[in-house]
């Protein structure tokens, strides 16, 4: 196997993940993330193995705000139009992680399970900005200067998306754990 | 505190993203598997161009040898026929998108011809220089 095909393989499933959450539509993750390996492949298979990374978030990068804007456009020129996608994106700047459902029974099994789906939910109800953010600099690892880089931004507006994700994702986690308190109690009592 | 705080969120989010990835279901890992295959099968044909462009660059040399060898003893017909093949490589250059290899190829071949010139050229001073 070649270290590009290695590379691919070892990034495809995070990668795709990413497009997800920020297209919230299997089909055109899958999309995004083809394209990117595509372009990865064709334009940069020659670059020193340790730049591959990076570039092949910035190009995916891209690709999501490409999908973004062409959804945008999409939605603007076919306004009578009301299906499954634009739902989910009418809320997306709106919903704060708390009016996200949380289980009802949080039992002991199944709380870290339940927690994992609660905060994918919330990285998912993210503004695309900050969720991108969020992603690469905490899942990804990048630095701020990498994140701007691969975002094409500033490295401050890299820290304030960061901080505000990081703090609507902070308020989710303690709603949940308040609410599992709660439940805990209410059981207790009765 | 606050980095406490940072650090649960930041740990708490990345197993969630990192159990979500383990958990893809098979289909999903199946046409990710298919979409990196016509990736590297996209490089693959990409890579079959260069064949054809070597081939095209062998017939210009063969083509230029070969008037240099069947050519008149004037110099002149030869020259016209190295400047032709100068301005075919020029054609070709700009006709086709070429990429940084294929780009120092045809600077090869440019260079191949301009030193078969200067020889041409060379030959004849050192002749009369003799003479």
């Amino acid at each position: 196997m070649q270290d590009i095909e290695r590379f691919l393989q070892s990034i495809e499933g995070r990668a795709f993940r990413m497009a997800q959450l920020a297209t919230r539509n299997e089909a055109d993750a899958l999309d995004l993330v083809q394209e990117a390996m595509i372009k990865l492949v064709r334009h940069y298979a020659e670059k020193p193995a340790a730049e591959w990374r990076a570039l092949f978030l910035k190009i995916l990068e891209n690709g999501i705000l490409d999908w973004h804007r062409k959804e945008k456009l999409k939605r603007r020129i076919f306004f009578w139009r009301q299906d499954d996608r634009d739902a989910p994106e009418s809320e997306h700047n709106e919903q704060t992680p708390q009016e996200l459902d949380v289980a009802a029974d949080p039992a002991d099994a199944l709380w870290s399970e339940q927690m994992g789906e609660h905060l994918l939910q919330c990285i998912e109800a993210l503004p695309l900005q900050q969720q991108q953010c969020f992603l690469l600099r905490s899942w990804e690892g990048l630095s701020v200067n990498e994140t701007a880089e691969v975002m094409g931004i500033h490295p401050n507006s890299v820290k304030t998306h960061y901080f505000r994700a990081n703090e609507k994702l902070r308020q989710a986690i303690a709603h949940m754990e308040q609410h599992a308190t709660e439940s805990d109690l209410n059981e207790a009592t009765s | 505190m606050t980095h406490k705080k940072q650090d649960q969120t930041q740990t708490l989010t990345s197993r969630a993203l990192d159990q979500s990835v383990e958990g893809l279901p098979s289909e999903t890992r199946q046409a990710l598997n298919q979409a990196r295959q016509r990736a590297i099968a996209a490089r693959q044909r990409q890579w079959t161009f260069h064949p054809l462009l070597a081939m095209a660059c062998s017939l210009a040399l063969v083509g230029l040898l070969w008037v240099n060898l069947t050519g008149d003893e004037t110099a002149t017909p030869a020259d016209l026929a190295l400047n032709d093949s100068l301005d075919a490589v020029d054609t070709f250059t700009y006709l086709t998108v070429l990429d940084d290899t294929e780009h120092e190829i045809v600077e090869e071949l440019e260079f191949a011809i301009w030193l078969s010139q200067e020889l041409e050229t060379g030959g004849a001073d050192d002749l009369s220089e003799r003479s």
